[in-house]
């Protein structure tokens, strides 16, 4: 039975991530946990102070990693594909 | 209890973690929109704080925003929501066996028994809770009960964060106040026929006999004698294996804008069939009964469902059964707002073909479903929902 208030669709056929900006991280991989460290954006070196949440994505065989980090003053949605092996940070 | 079941239905799911994700939203009015464009979508959740505005799910975003021109907006992004869902349901499995994810934000557990191990089965509730506020900060709300359909009235009487046990014995004191349309499966239509029998409130059910609900009601009057009853005619299905296969398989939109046009319209209902398709594939499941619903600004809701010989996991033969439906209950030209397509009746995949066109056409959907696996989805997609994009 369909909802009629059904609160969200399907994501439609769109692909986003080609326009995130690639970003360089330093990230320690231990224990099959990724723990970002560090990241440039802009020239400007981002601490991360913490990593606030923490979620995966599967887009076929290919998993995004994404952290919600801050660096103590802004929050970063930044995200690392085990396919390409390229950190990207989120627009918008 | 002989019978423990919880309900867990998390509040406000979709915005409590776009909040516990960027903490800058925690607090504020919140509106998670079903598409990025604010102006042209409809709210897929909203937060407390924009609730207590009066924005509520399914509303249009502009309607939204009149209420409260301060709200935060963000998209609905539904692998954040997918992902914590996923998790939830593991965790729940700490908790009993018998572990049933109803939707994405809600899940039932068959508790019975389970307070031996964990004190009582209030105790069970609260630490279901805390772990996940623990590990996912954010809230729902518990409610327990000796069927499906009270344990979930009683998750929603103590909203947000919750933690409610409603006794069998307590439920005609504690739903003296409920009005019969907060009952869940008792729609808009089935609460004016009630109505109209001066049944308004949930005590007042047990003004009729079983035989008056079946004269008047048909099937579903002996559920609403059962319910009057606090019992629940279902029977309880739980899914402990990722593998339980479906009893349906459906898909919906509500789409940005009103469509019109008949090549829009079965556009969108390529696209439904589609999605439908592929999962029934993937479960390697047919069906024979296909169901269209459709929502239109001037006539509201419209469904039917239509049973066909042959089962079908095609997507162009579902859209074909689509259509079908479709020229019955539309006959002339009329804007759409949203629209649903759903498989049901459905049996293992056969794999005898009478026409050799049809067994070329099952490779090639199990092909295209096998790239889209490899390399996500709609890599491969039907041109002709290409236009679907330009709408967007």
């Amino acid at each position: 039975m369909f909802n009629p208030n059904a609160r969200w669709d399907r994501p439609l056929p769109q692909n986003n991530q080609t326009c995130d900006e690639c970003i360089e991280v330093e990230a320690i991989f231990e224990k099959g946990k990724i723990i970002p460290i560090w990241f440039s954006l802009g020239g400007m070196r981002h601490e991360i102070k913490e990593i606030i949440y923490r979620w995966q994505e599967r887009k076929g065989q290919e998993v995004l990693y994404y952290f919600s980090v801050s660096d103590g003053e802004e929050v970063y949605q930044i995200y690392f594909s085990n396919k390409t092996f390229v950190w990207r940070i989120r627009n918008g | 209890m002989d019978k423990a079941i919880l309900h867990l239905d998390m509040d406000a799911f979709f915005a409590s973690i776009e909040q516990a994700i960027d903490p800058r939203l925690a607090g504020r009015p919140l509106i998670v929109g079903s598409r990025e464009d604010k102006n042209r979508t409809v709210v897929a959740a909203a937060s407390y704080e924009a609730k207590a505005y009066g924005i509520e799910s399914g509303m249009s975003c502009k309607e939204a925003f009149r209420l409260c021109p301060d709200a935060e907006f963000v998209p609905a992004d539904s692998s954040k929501y997918l992902y914590v869902s996923e998790k939830i349901f593991e965790l729940l499995k700490d908790f009993s066996p018998q572990v049933e994810r109803a939707s994405v934000d809600e899940f039932y557990l068959d508790i019975t028994g389970c307070e031996r191990i964990f004190g009582s089965y209030e105790n069970i509730g609260l630490l279901i809770k805390e772990r996940i506020k623990r590990e996912f900060k954010i809230t729902g709300s518990v409610g327990i009960s000796e069927n499906r359909l009270f344990a979930k009235i009683a998750s929603k009487l103590k909203k947000p964060d919750g933690n409610f046990i409603l006794h069998k014995n307590d439920i005609q004191e504690t739903l003296k106040d409920l009005p019969v349309e907060k009952i869940p499966g008792i729609g808009r239509f089935l609460k004016e026929r009630l109505n109209r029998l001066g049944i308004f409130k949930y005590p007042e059910l047990s003004k009729l006999k079983r035989e008056e609900y079946y004269r008047e009601f048909g099937k579903i009057g002996l559920w609403l004698f059962a319910v009057s009853r606090g019992e629940d005619s279902d029977k309880i299905t739980f899914y402990s294996s990722e593998d339980s296969l479906p009893k349906s398989v459906g898909h919906s939109y509500t789409l940005p804008e009103n469509i019109y046009r008949r090549e829009e319209v079965e556009a969108w209902l390529r696209l439904l069939c589609e999605m439908v398709g592929v999962r029934l594939r993937s479960y390697k499941l047919e069906s024979k009964t296909t169901h269209l619903f459709l929502r239109m600004p001037d006539l509201g809701f419209l469904s039917k469902q239509k049973n066909f010989h042959e089962p079908t996991s095609n997507s162009k033969e579902l859209l074909l059964r689509a259509k079908v439906i479709l020229d019955i209950l539309i006959k002339k030209p009329t804007y759409i707002r949203a629209l649903g397509v759903s498989a049901s009746e459905l049996s293992p995949i056969s794999s005898s073909y009478i026409f050799d066109s049809q067994k070329r056409y099952a490779e090639l959907s199990n092909f295209i479903d096998s790239v889209n696996s490899r390399f996500g989805e709609w890599t491969i997609f039907p041109a002709s929902i290409t236009n679907i994009y330009k709408s967007i």
